[in-house]
């Protein structure tokens, strides 16, 4: 019997190597790898993601226990589709055009993979055709896009227009969070949610999902 | 007139340049290199030290900041009007119109831009002509934490997303308004270049703005006045900020 509850631990404590060898060896004993993910991986995660909101951690802790599920992950993430595990979602992220700085967006790519979606990393810089591209080429239900800059916030203007014009408006929700983005702005832009914070991203997206 | 400008102190040889020779009489107050980290405290500061001015002791206040991070968003006039210059952030200020800096934006993303200010009062100090880089020594003592808390390992990684931006950038420029040490600049932006690999520029500033801004030439374009009661707020198009109705 894997022990789900050492790999959730040793997630929330940020030990990669542990985690990696905990998940090895429950992949060996022949279990589920969709118990692994949901019971031990993602159950950690979710803690980490309520510590987050609550400040009861910051950044560091955040960075190194996505870090540990990440370790996890590649052990199982071939084994999840022949298992027919599905993700609870498919998201395209990126920073929007002009905006280099992506470790607020790296954070929330960790808090949603860490919540069972698949993540689409488009990096930094993105502009809004390669958004729609992607979300097109993936089948995403989702677009999240950050910005650092009150110079750049204004391209997440431009790229929610290119994807209601772009036809995929129905099939596609889109987030918006960074320093300078605020509710009242991803309205004014016609954004369908605001996160404040990484771990509301993950919150945010789902609660997108079942709408 | 009576000016009172409260400012970021990236500005403090800039404004203290042209303040001392305006033509109208001028205090400044400068506040901390920094505070756009967390916009909201510079909000409150701003918005204390814009309080604390005596009521009718002067005819404007002139506020020597940027939307910076929106960090300024918000602030009320209350007996004294006040004024703002039309800029995302300081490098506006040291371009000398916000066209300029826009242009430089998006031709040239990933540009770290320095001035005296953002090099004495940010990645360094200048000390008897020498302008030494402290941020080596405090990533190390962040290291060193990190080390303690969640292990060598982990402290590695840390650190290594913490500066993971800095590989996106990929230019250093040097904005020279003719103020300051020059020389002691050039040296330490071409060092930070080098250290990061990146490109090095330099990039001839213009003081008209803030020259204008000092001495009371006020076009709407460039400026924008807020009379008491009402507040600035943010705009999201080329405007960058309007005033706005203090009950709205």
């Amino acid at each position: 019997m894997a022990d789900f509850d050492a790999i959730a631990n040793n997630l929330i404590a940020g030990q990669a190597p542990k985690v990696k060898a905990l998940v090895e060896q429950a992949v060996q004993e022949g279990t589920h790898v969709g118990d692994i993910l949901q019971q031990g991986l993602i159950k950690g995660m979710s803690v980490i993601g309520q510590r987050f909101k609550n400040n009861e951690c910051y950044v560091p802790e955040v960075l190194i226990a996505a870090r540990a599920m990440k370790a996890g992950m590649e052990i199982i993430r071939p084994l999840l589709a022949e298992a027919h595990v599905e993700p609870v979602g498919t998201v395209v992220i990126g920073t929007v055009k002009g905006d280099l700085h992506d470790i607020g967006k790296n954070l929330v790519a960790m808090m949603l993979e860490g919540a069972g979606f698949q993540v689409v990393d488009l990096g930094v810089d993105v502009s809004p055709q390669q958004f729609i591209d992607a979300a097109k080429q993936h089948g995403a239900q989702i677009i999240g896009m950050s910005a650092l800059l009150t110079t750049t916030m204004t391209s997440m203007k431009t790229t929610i227009e290119a994807i209601k014009a772009s036809g995929l408006e129905g099939q596609v929700r889109t987030i918006i969070g960074g320093a300078p983005v605020t509710q009242a702005y991803a309205e004014e832009v016609g954004a369908d949610g605001y996160a404040r914070d990484a771990a509301s991203a993950a919150d945010k997206a789902k609660e997108l999902l079942a709408a | 007139m009576r000016l009172y400008i409260i400012s970021c102190e990236v500005f403090c040889r800039e404004f203290q340049v042209f303040a001392s020779a305006s033509r109208h009489l001028i205090d400044t107050v400068f506040k901390p290199f920094g505070l756009h980290d967390t916009p909201e405290v510079l909000r409150e500061r701003l918005q204390e030290a814009i309080d604390a001015v005596p009521s009718g002791r002067y005819d404007y206040i002139l506020i020597g900041y940027g939307l910076c991070c929106r960090g300024t968003a918000g602030l009320v006039a209350r007996d004294t009007p006040l004024v703002f210059v039309r800029a995302h952030d300081c490098i506006t200020f040291f371009l000398g119109s916000k066209e300029r800096y826009i242009h430089q934006f998006t031709e040239h993303p990933g540009t770290y831009y320095y001035t005296s200010g953002w090099i004495e009062r940010k990645d360094g100090h200048a000390e008897q002509g020498h302008t030494r880089a402290l941020k080596d020594i405090e990533r190390q003592a962040r290291f060193e934490r990190y080390v303690e808390r969640y292990g060598e390992d982990n402290a590695r990684y840390l650190i290594e997303m913490e500066t993971q931006w800095l590989s996106q950038y990929k230019r250093a420029a040097f904005i020279d308004l003719g103020i300051g040490n020059t020389e002691t600049y050039q040296t330490f932006v071409q060092g930070v270049a080098e250290t990061h690999g990146w490109e090095y520029e330099e990039i001839q500033g213009d003081t008209r703005l803030i020259e204008r801004f000092l001495e009371g030439e006020w076009d709407p374009e460039s400026f924008l006045i807020v009379p008491p009661g009402q507040r600035m707020a943010e705009t999201h198009d080329a405007s960058i900020i309007k005033v706005e109705n203090k009950a709205g």
